[in-house]
């Protein structure tokens, strides 16, 4: 199973991008949602993304929900959290 | 639902991911606490440095000074909880001014790919 | 890479899994507990396992039974306390990071003659081997972060 990453914050973006394999998964959540991607694919949570008014900043971002959260976290191990 | 230890005699590989600076409040100690109650239960226990955490790392540290648990220390026992693994960013260091021959305790230094590596060889991430 | 989800409606069951949730977030410095409670609730909700909720670092201030939420603020200790009750899953907090952010139940209170206990309801004081014993157990372990 390839790993997932959560991204909690920007910082934590920027620590993880670097130590990410192509196949591996990121999802931004919480003031993860504010980190600048530079396009590459990664999931957000949605709610997160509406409640800081980042939704329509995200380029690139596939918004899921916490039910598809769940699912995400079935699909990969280990998940490995950024602060 | 049966136990996992019944089944299997599979071993947990369980990777210690440290990020703080070591006296960024007692974090660190307790993140450590943690990794070595794992290993005393058998688990296969890792710890990766990187980012302020790999100031750890230096000799000297001497934080009962500061009222506190010295992390220097601290990652001087790890042999004795069969915890021999210690793994640090190549990067981290470099950044910091530090070298991995000036270390406290004998380190492992791994680039950034080599590190997206190290998360995929284990089952499970903790934090500090 | 991205990978294919199942949308909202009914999934294909890739069959249940057993989980670990590690809190680190205390409910005023952090969203961590709230993001934490939120997927509790939808992992047993779909169908999967939920033993035990581990409170570690910080997220032993979770077991404060002594917290006010102001009215717009979500009072994420009593969504705990409802889905320990209602799904039956462990609330553990670690003793030693409680007793240093002053969490005490009724034992340590009078253990270290402290004036009053404050573990709120369905929250137990346990220690670190409590958490090895629920990764040991499970399938998969989360930590949810400020």
């Amino acid at each position: 199973m390839s790993t997932l990453h959560l991204i909690f914050s920007r910082t934590g973006y920027d620590a993880c991008k670097q130590r990410c394999k192509h196949d591996d998964a990121v999802l931004l959540l919480q003031d993860g949602v504010y980190a600048n991607t530079a396009g590459k694919a990664v999931y957000a949570l949605e709610s997160d993304s509406l409640a800081r008014g980042v939704h329509n900043r995200l380029r690139n971002a596939t918004f899921i929900n916490m039910e598809q959260f769940v699912e995400l976290t079935s699909q990969h191990k280990p998940v490995v959290s950024w602060r | 639902m049966h136990h996992v230890r019944e089944l299997t005699m599979r071993e947990l590989k369980l990777l210690l991911l440290l990020r703080r600076a070591p006296y960024d409040g007692v974090y660190v100690p307790e993140a450590l606490d943690a990794a070595l109650v794992a290993a005393a239960f058998e688990l296969k226990v890792s710890i990766l440095l990187l980012d302020d955490a790999v100031f750890g790392l230096l000799p000297d540290q001497r934080a009962d000074l500061i009222g506190r648990r010295t992390v220097g220390k601290l990652l001087l026992a790890l042999p004795d909880y069969e915890i021999e693994r210690v793994y640090v960013c190549g990067d981290s260091l470099s950044s910091r001014g530090l070298h991995a021959g000036d270390t406290v305790i004998p380190v492992q230094v791994l680039s950034a790919g080599e590190q997206a590596e190290l998360f995929g060889s284990h089952d499970i991430v903790w934090n500090d | 890479m991205l990978g294919t989800l199942g949308k909202t409606q009914a999934s294909p069951d890739l069959g249940s899994m057993n989980f670990t949730l590690i809190v680190h977030s205390a409910p005023h410095s952090g969203q961590g507990s709230h993001t934490a409670l939120d997927f509790a609730r939808s992992l047993v909700g779909g169908g999967h396992g939920l033993q035990r909720v581990f409170f570690y670092l910080d997220g032993a201030e979770n077991a404060l039974s002594t917290r006010v939420f102001p009215q717009e603020e979500t009072d994420v200790l009593v969504g705990w306390q409802t889905l320990a009750r209602e799904h039956g899953c462990e609330l553990a907090v670690c003793i030693a990071a409680a007793l240093r952010r002053g969490v005490l139940n009724h034992e340590e209170a009078d253990r270290y003659e402290r004036r009053a206990a404050n573990t709120a309801d369905h929250f137990v004081i346990v220690g670190l081997g409590q958490l090895i014993d629920a990764v040991v157990e499970s399938d998969q372990c989360i930590t949810f972060v400020n």
